[in-house]
């Protein structure tokens, strides 16, 4: 070999072996460290070299493809990578080709780029069994809370049911106990609701998404819920003197967007209460709406104080709570994502130019003929 | 040796040749040969075993390697489900390369406690299908070799 080869051979760590008509090896350029600790002491001169005993890989390799050196080609041939142990212990990726050089019956050896990349290998690797044993975590962890609130759901009726019994059938003596019974079915309710909170959280996630292709005719009318929800709430917002406005009137022609009623109501619901909880007294709410090209988007704002920074990127999490939000199970806004980007649409939070909250989401428009399910 | 990653290939390749066992996790990248003699029915056997990588987004299986086996073993985790599925994908590309040869299907990390209920009924479906199902614990030794000895056997038998 010429100087120049050879030492490009060489920084490139690669042996390169001839072979002989007796199917040994001889080594035709300088040994690379990594072989020189595996070929046999006894070996003089790096000659008649039989790889098959050093490398149970090129066993196999050589063998098959034994016919390869019977005639001068063009072509190559070349091994997937194999790992050998060095006598230190450290594991070495080695790969093999087989050419003609010059007519000349050749086999390189070389470390493949396989060798640099295994730590990034090995690091995927591990980084995936973290997140498979998390996710079986998680997965375990939701199981148990799903029963756990099932068992929780059905004693509480019952207990509701008594305390309702003893109001009805006058059953306490109204000036002391009316008052500690109306108490406890206050908070049971509450506990009710909030339990179906909890199951209908998991019971959307487990359902499968609505088909983003509904059409007009069945899709549900945004507006409308907006007035239904406002409503429901109303007598809350009263108690806190709180003043809910719908900014589009009750009778003009039906806004309809992708999704299902009861449901775009329960996320209309609690982006309302929410803003309920956070809006002072004597202060509105504003809901509207307007189109974004295929998209119809919703907007609830407040006259609050707004959402603290540091809790922003975190608002639609799982289990996600405010600083002041004692009660809640910190679901609600993690249902209308969930719920919203089921529908295909998409929801978030900016301050309001009152310097409150303004929660939105976009829900795609539904199309005008659906085409016809199999 | 045929698997998803990190099911224990190679800790029972290294259990088995070897006697030795790491909780360490090093992943195979392309192919590690091992050679063990073990005597079946007097008869001494050589024993070369492939220990291939695991198939993943990261790294497919080179089929050339599996081509020349006489049998392979599909090893799954225990405590994996998603182990099941690789080892049925891999378990249909060899058999298009090999054709019908002995296999054993070898449920490994039998020391960890149970954490897939739900895939018994498939193990127990496959039992019924006329597959070999072997547990194993690469970790404690227990039934290494015999699953070894086992796929040696029925090497012979074909």
């Amino acid at each position: 070999m010429s100087s120049i080869l050879a030492r490009l051979v060489s920084d490139l760590d690669i042996a390169v072996l001839e072979r002989t008509p007796q199917g040994s090896f001889n080594m035709v350029s300088e040994m690379p460290e990594w072989l020189s600790t595996l070929i046999p002491e006894t070996t003089v001169h790096h000659e008649a070299l039989f790889l098959e005993d050093i490398f149970l890989f090129l066993d196999d390799f050589l063998e098959r493809h034994a016919s390869f050196w019977n005639q001068p080609t063009l072509e190559q041939i070349t091994s997937g990578v194999w790992t050998e142990v060095l006598p230190d212990g450290k594991e070495q990726l080695l790969q093999a080709t087989a050419l003609f050089v010059q007519e000349r019956p050749l086999l390189l050896l070389k470390v493949p780029f396989h060798q640099e990349a295994w730590p990034i290998y090995q690091h995927a690797r591990e980084q995936r069994l973290e997140n498979e044993q998390l996710v079986e975590e998680i997965n375990k962890r939701e199981v148990l809370l799903h029963c756990i609130v099932h068992d929780l759901s059905n004693p509480l009726s019952g207990i509701k049911g008594s305390l309702d019994l003893l109001l009805s059938e006058e059953l306490v003596e109204p000036e002391d106990g009316n008052e500690l019974v109306q108490l406890g079915i206050r908070q049971a309710t509450k506990m009710q609701k909030l339990i179906r909170s909890i199951l209908s959280t998991f019971a959307n996630e487990v359902k499968p998404l609505v088909p983003t292709l509904i059409g007009e005719d069945i899709a549900p009318d945004i507006n409308a819920c907006m007035h239904e929800v406002a409503e429901s709430l109303s007598a809350t917002a009263s108690l806190r003197d709180v003043h809910i406005k719908v900014d589009s009137d009750r009778s003009k022609d039906p806004v309809k967007v992708v999704g299902e009623t009861e449901r775009l109501e329960r996320v209309l619901f609690n982006l309302v209460a929410n803003a309920i909880r956070h809006t002072p007294k004597g202060r509105k709410i504003t809901m509207s709406l307007r189109e974004e090209g295929k998209y119809i988007e919703a907007s609830v704002e407040d006259e609050g104080t707004g959402v603290p920074e540091d809790l922003v990127d975190h608002l639609f999490d799982r289990f996600s709570q405010g600083n002041d939000s004692i009660g809640q199970a910190g679901l609600g806004l993690y249902f209308c994502r969930i719920t919203v980007e089921g529908w295909g649409g998409i929801i978030g939070y900016r301050p309001s130019a009152s310097g409150g909250a303004c929660f939105w989401f976009r829900l795609p428009k539904p199309i005008k003929n659906p085409p016809a399910s199999e | 040796m045929l698997g998803s990653f990190a099911v224990g290939k190679t800790s029972l390749v290294r259990r088995f040749v070897s006697g030795i066992y790491s909780e360490d996790y090093i992943t195979t990248i392309g192919a590690r040969v091992e050679k063990k003699c073990i005597t079946i029915e007097d008869r001494p056997l050589n024993l070369l075993v492939w220990d291939l990588n695991g198939e993943d987004k990261f790294q497919k299986l080179n089929m050339d390697y599996v081509q020349g086996s006489e049998g392979y073993l599909l090893v799954i985790d225990k405590t994996r489900p998603a182990s099941l599925e690789v080892a049925h994908t891999l378990h249909q590309k060899a058999q298009i390369v090999l054709g019908d040869i002995p296999f054993i299907l070898v449920i490994n990390k039998s020391d960890l406690p149970d954490a897939w209920d739900a895939q018994e009924k498939e193990i127990e479906q496959l039992r019924e299908q006329g597959w070999i199902i072997k547990t194993t614990s690469a970790k404690t030794g227990t039934g290494v070799d015999e699953v070894f000895e086992s796929l040696a056997r029925l090497i012979m038998q074909t």
